[in-house]
């Protein structure tokens, strides 16, 4: 029998197997090799250079001074703007985040129906997210300041208008206002193309047995649009965390710490207040948190995304 | 074969250190004619170096200049102000040595300045104007609303009253900037101060200085007299200003050109607001520092000198409007000038204290940016503001 099966199997085949082997795992990792160096050298090399500076008092003028934890003691004891700023951040997340989902969403769904010119209107959607953000930002504070447009129509309606962005209530709503029309364009394209992809017998189906519009929205399309949904909620929770432009163009931060964010403040400390090592103690725990969200989504995904 | 190309190397290094004497690291972009005019007055006075510069916009410089040379290498002049000198002192070589070498005598050069780019006792840098800060009126909002123009003895009280009566028909009186740097010259008028005797902040703890922001706040927190506060990084006070509807605002002679060209505005100027209306008023001059890591000290000075020599500062004045920080080229701002307004400078001129800064000031700015809304708003006393800005920026 052993005999019979050694004849049977073909003299070399396991040398040309694993020569193969050999081979496909030379050819991915020259595949993989940009992207594997990218990833080293501009994430893996200075997140590791930013923990190893979280240790230091490190000054661009003022030289390098090791001080072992106590840049992190200082954050999480004694900083009065770390909290505040935290809370803008989770407060923006928390809001910016549904709110342009949900606008992506209702856009896609819109223009998923006979809409007249509907290419036109994905452009015009998704041309806030190709000009730059510098622009986006000063049109928008011109329009929000004192003598702006938006107060001129208020006081030609009998209203008195507002310093927009210097009223701490008022200037986080315009920084989460501007940053969800200048970002909606893009989720609203991926989803879009995932509603694109559902087949129409999914729908003649479900209008056979029954079902509704809004059935057919929460039976159908929801489910077979997850996959992109969570693509979509994934990147947008992630950038919300890294806000930075729109309040730092928008307000500076303020009024106060009002509209200061992680990454601004980060910022600031980094290289307007001369404290590198500080800024990378923030770096790391916006880091640890995004990777904590983040992880906690791909968990969660298994329970709601359906992959065809 | 290998120490050819270490020969190579090192010869190639020397070469670019020897170009590196004739450059300047300044705000460049958006300044360019400025420092053409600069460069081609400065140039045939040292032939034998070409004078480059090269450099971010000027709302970025502060923080450009720092990663620039802490890389540990970068032009050779260093663009500072007396303001800045003691932030950027650690880029700085100090220039004393250097002047006595060549026998450079530094009072020809305004004071102010001079004591301004000196820290701990050492010259940092030697100064190529030196501005004092006055007040750019509307007179034609004055004149409609029969206000009498501000005289060369301008005291916060009248400034405070002249700013509530223009504050109608959707006019302001006053535009405030956000920037600490407009509050100083306020503060040094009021004879506050916000150093303590070692040159660091004093914020807190601090009652003169306290008052007097009070009094700067109420502009707006009680009197209503001020626009909304201007951030100065995109927009400025002078774009306000041009639009005929703010009847003062407070800013450096630097400014005059441009406001001299806003076709719709009759302006004056004024000496900046003091207690007593005999000032002093506060004056911020910029100028060059030679780089530590500069490798021909020696050259970068000969460029330095040559760039703050009476000849090219008259002719950079003559040409753009500055006010020369050599006394004798001083004269060469009346080019062009309204003969009133040249008359009033010479009497703002008679008492001037140079704006002294702190290592933190770019920390200080930026929270005074942040925090000065809330004062002008009335939503935080001026304690509660210096409170906040002295603990952050520590």
């Amino acid at each position: 029998m052993a005999v019979i099966e050694k004849a049977a199997k073909p003299a070399g085949s396991r040398p040309q197997r694993t020569g193969r082997r050999n081979r496909d795992g030379r050819l991915a990792l020259i595949y993989l090799a940009p992207g594997v160096l990218g990833l080293l050298l501009f994430v893996v090399l200075p997140l590791i250079g930013a923990f190893v500076v979280s240790f230091f008092d490190w000054g661009l003028t003022t030289g390098v001074h090791f001080t072992g934890l106590a840049n992190y003691r200082k954050l999480f004891t004694k900083d009065v703007n770390f909290p505040v700023v935290l809370r803008n951040t989770l407060i923006f997340v928390v809001i910016y985040t549904p709110l342009n989902l949900l606008c992506a969403l209702g856009m896609a769904n819109w223009l998923n129906t006979r809409v007249y010119a509907k290419g036109l209107f994905r452009v015009l959607f998704f041309l806030p997210v190709i000009t730059p953000s510098v622009a986006n930002a000063l049109v928008w504070r011109f329009m929000l300041q004192q003598d702006g447009v938006v107060n001129q129509v208020i006081r030609a309606f009998g209203g008195h208008g507002s310093d927009w962005l210097q009223d701490p209530t008022t200037a986080m709503v315009w920084v989460i206002v501007l940053s969800i029309w200048q970002s909606f364009g893009y989720n609203l394209i991926v989803l879009g193309a995932g509603l694109d992809a559902i087949e129409d017998n999914l729908y003649e189906a479900a209008r056979i047995d029954g079902a509704g519009p809004l059935r057919r929205f929460f039976s159908v399309t929801l489910p077979m649009l997850s996959p992109s949904l969570f693509f979509t909620s994934t990147m947008t929770v992630i950038s919300a965390f890294q806000v930075f432009t729109q309040p730092q163009l928008l307000t500076g931060g303020g009024p106060g710490q009002s509209t200061n964010t992680l990454v601004l403040y980060l910022y600031q400390n980094g290289f307007s207040f001369d404290r590198l090592g500080y800024a990378s103690v923030i770096g790391w725990v916006l880091f640890v948190m995004i990777m904590i969200v983040t992880g906690v989504q791909f968990a969660g995904q298994r329970r709601w995304v359906h992959y065809a | 074969m290998i120490s050819s190309t270490m020969m190579t190397a090192c010869g190639s290094g020397s070469a670019t250190s020897a170009d590196m004497s004739g450059q300047m690291f300044t705000w460049a972009a958006g300044s360019e004619a400025q420092w053409d005019a600069f460069v081609k007055a400065a140039q045939p006075q040292v032939p034998n170096t070409k004078i480059k510069y090269q450099g971010p916009s000027f709302s970025d410089y502060w923080t450009k200049v720092k990663t620039q040379y802490s890389g540990g290498s970068g032009p050779c002049l260093i663009t500072t102000q007396s303001a800045r000198t003691q932030e950027l002192q650690p880029l700085l070589t100090p220039l004393d040595d250097l002047l006595k070498n060549k026998n450079v005598d530094v009072s020809s050069y305004d004071a102010s300045m001079i004591k301004g780019m000196t820290v701990g006792g050492k010259l940092y840098g030697l100064p190529y104007d030196a501005e004092p800060f006055v007040v750019y009126y509307n007179k034609d909002l004055f004149a409609k609303y029969h206000i009498p123009a501000p005289g060369p003895n301008f005291t916060t009280a009248e400034f405070a009253a002249a700013a509530k009566a223009l504050t109608r028909d959707g006019n302001y009186g006053f535009a405030p900037s956000s920037g600490f740097d407009y509050f100083t010259s306020f503060a040094i008028g009021n004879g506050a101060t916000w150093r303590d005797d070692a040159g660091n902040l004093k914020l807190v703890n601090n009652p003169k200085l306290e008052q007097v922001l009070k009094q700067y706040f109420d502009l707006g927190a009680a009197d209503h007299a001020t626009s909304e506060v201007v951030t100065q990084d995109k927009t400025t006070v002078e774009d306000r200003f041009s639009t005929g509807k703010i009847g003062m605002i407070v800013d450096g002679t630097w400014q005059y050109s441009q406001i001299a060209g806003y076709k719709n505005v009759h302006f004056g100027i004024a000496p900046a607001p003091s207690a007593t209306g005999n000032g002093p008023v506060m004056t911020e001059g910029s100028g060059w520092g030679i780089s530590k890591t500069c490798k021909d000290k020696s050259k970068a000075l000969d460029v330095l000198l040559a760039l703050t020599s009476a000849k090219t500062e008259q002719a950079v004045a003559a040409q753009l409007g500055i006010m020369p920080a050599q006394k004798s080229a001083q004269s060469a701002w009346a080019a062009g000038k309204q003969p009133a307004d040249v008359t009033m400078l010479k009497t703002v001129l008679r008492s001037t204290e140079p704006q002294r800064t702190t290592p933190n000031w770019n920390a200080v700015q930026t929270l005074f940016g942040q925090y000065s809304p809330l004062g002008f708003s009335g939503r935080q006393s001026a304690a509660q503001v210096l409170q906040h800005v002295s603990a952050s920026a520590q």
